[in-house]
């Protein structure tokens, strides 16, 4: 029996209590729910002349560690409440997910506190000097761990990636001005949709070339044009692939993305690209939202700190979303639609067989971007009174500010997790043909994302603002 | 019936709207259980993703697909709890 199919057995001993297609099993809705809980909760607060500040606490400035313990001394309730926020919500979320709170909980206090000492490095005030980012720095010591010593596995509750990254992307829609979506959104779309179907269509037929499955083509084609692991679990679902088929896809695309995430910063940083521009290069040419994110935020980090990098770090991060989450994210429901119809009307004909239906589009949807655009709508309704120079002196330190602040630590808690829950030798074996076929699209992907972020869109993601 | 609602009927066969993979006893879709079996799933993903929809693996054909589908080797699974294969 194999180790897939051992954990397959392992597991049908205990029934689900829930139902797999239940709203509420699904870490996208209570991503929404906590992410627009806190921003509702910032604007009340606004509102009322008061802020989310005392909760949004985050490590000070500092450059002798004299003044980093002053700091964490002077704050410790806070950093205490704040732990008891995140750990109370996120051991609901995890238990309605299926997770026990009592392996949650020392798991979660893990991640926290490495979270803090990881906020504190980045917060040093020669850490740019010695490339101490906080999401490489996360990332780094994540995997170290993971494929070194190892944490036992009862820990892997707490290291939930995917719900840590998709409530900061709703925090994040906070921070992104509506009519810089409407401004630039179209151009991310054309942008992203050029990349898409390019690399799809170069990894499709180069794995066809190699010998491949037409639906495992398909899975390494989206996973690669779209969302990564995301995008290849989805595809592979729709097109009804061999039970290998994902974990292969997996496996490629987890490579990439973690080799992306170190190399397009490097690359950027070297070329003294724009931190807008850098951040619609990442956004078009990472494979994992989670990923990007990493690379975004290490790269716009470097604005004013390092010479000869222009822009701002809210740049990187909005160019960033535009293009994956409005230009890239966004189509898998339908990237899965008409490739399930493909597969069951082209690829496979099976007796008794039955195919999709439009339902299909809106079932697959990656609901937290509802969040991410509620949340961008909110703000902006709740500061259209405002001038420039009142939102940046009143909204900006005591509405913006917090919010920016509790989606930097879901965005720690993520990169982490990242790190920690990335055990190479777990991967699948992927074999060569599959990885090759998938570099072929690498290569366009990033060639065709750099000459359309540094040159053909550029004017677009050096000018963003608000 | 909208276009894209027909079009998306397109090659579904009439049959008995129950008999589908999410009912058949070789059907498997548990997200704890998918992500213990797909390795790297839960480092950048988790099969408590929207995007993974009720998809599940096939035990009789060895396919990963959405529990929707169906075949003629369906079989229905019974009563949850009385059945061991029950995911
Ligand atoms: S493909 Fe056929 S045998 Fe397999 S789960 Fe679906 S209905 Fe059952």
């Amino acid at each position: 029996m194999s180790s897939t199919q051992s954990a397959i057995e392992a597991r049908r001993i205990e029934p689900p209590a829930r139902t797999a297609g239940s709203a509420w099993n699904k870490d996208d809705w209570w991503a929404v729910l906590l992410g627009l809980g806190l921003v509702l909760a910032a604007i009340a607060l606004f509102q009322y002349d008061s802020s989310l500040k005392w909760l949004a606490v985050t490590p000070a400035r500092w450059s002798t560690f004299g003044q980093l313990g002053a700091d964490l001394a002077n704050n410790a309730i806070r950093y205490l409440a704040q732990f008891a926020f995140w750990a109370v919500t996120f051991s609901i979320i995890t238990a309605a997910l299926g997770f026990e709170t009592r392996r949650f909980l020392p798991a979660f206090l893990l991640l926290y506190v490495a979270s803090l000492v990881i906020f504190a490095i980045g917060q040093w005030d020669q850490a740019n000097k010695y490339n101490l980012e906080p999401p490489l720095v996360a990332l780094a010591l994540g995997l170290a761990v993971a494929n070194t010593t190892g944490l036992p596995r009862l820990f892997e509750a707490g290291f939930r990636v995917e719900l840590y990254i998709k409530t900061g992307i709703v925090l994040l829609g906070a921070t992104l001005p509506l009519s810089l979506m409407v401004w630039a959104g179209p151009i991310a779309i054309l942008q992203a949709s050029i990349v898409s179907l390019a690399t799809f269509f170069v990894i499709f037929y180069a794995a066809r070339w190699f010998g491949l499955d037409k639906r495992l083509a398909a899975t390494l084609g989206v996973g690669g044009a779209v969302c990564g692991v995301s995008a290849a679990i989805a595809i592979s679902g729709a097109v009804g692939g061999r039970k290998g088929d994902a974990p292969i896809a997996i496996t490629t695309v987890v490579i990439w993305a973690i080799v992306m995430i170190f190399a397009l910063p490097l690359v950027a940083r070297v070329l003294q690209l724009p931190t807008g521009v850098a951040g619609a290069w990442i956004g078009t040419s990472e494979f994992a939202d989670a990923a990007g994110i990493a690379a975004a935020q290490a790269y716009g980090e470097l604005a004013g700190h390092v010479d000869g990098i222009a822009g701002t770090s809210d740049q990187a991060v909005w160019a960033f979303s535009l293009l994956k989450i409005v230009g890239r994210d966004v189509w898998i429901g339908i990237w899965a639609f008409v490739l399930a119809i493909v597969a069951t009307t082209r690829w496979e004909v099976r007796e008794g067989g039955r195919g999709t239906d439009a339902g299909e589009i809106w079932r697959r949807f990656p609901k937290f971007i509802i969040g991410f655009l509620a949340a961008s709508v909110l703000i902006t309704l709740s500061t259209r009174g405002l001038s420039l120079a009142d939102y940046n002196k009143v909204a900006v330190p005591t509405l913006v500010n917090p919010v920016k602040d509790m989606r930097s630590w879901a965005f720690i808690f993520c990169f982490l997790s990242i790190g920690l829950t990335t055990r190479f030798r777990d991967l699948a074996e992927a074999g060569i043909r599959p990885f090759l076929a998938f570099t072929a699209g690498v290569v366009v992907n990033v060639i065709l994302g750099f000459v359309l972020s540094t040159i053909v869109f550029a004017s677009y993601w050096t000018n963003l603002v608000r | 019936m909208n276009w894209l609602a027909r079009l998306g009927a397109k090659g579904r066969p009439a049959g008995d709207e129950l008999a589908r993979c999410g009912a058949c006893r070789f059907f498997t879709n548990d997200a704890l259980g998918l992500e213990a079996a797909i390795p790297g799933l839960r480092s950048l993903g988790s099969a408590t993703s929207s995007v993974r929809s009720d998809d599940g693996l096939c035990a009789l054909h060895d396919q990963y697909l959405g529990a929707r589908r169906c075949c003629a080797d369906f079989q229905e699974r019974e009563a949850l709890g009385a059945d061991p294969d029950r995911g």
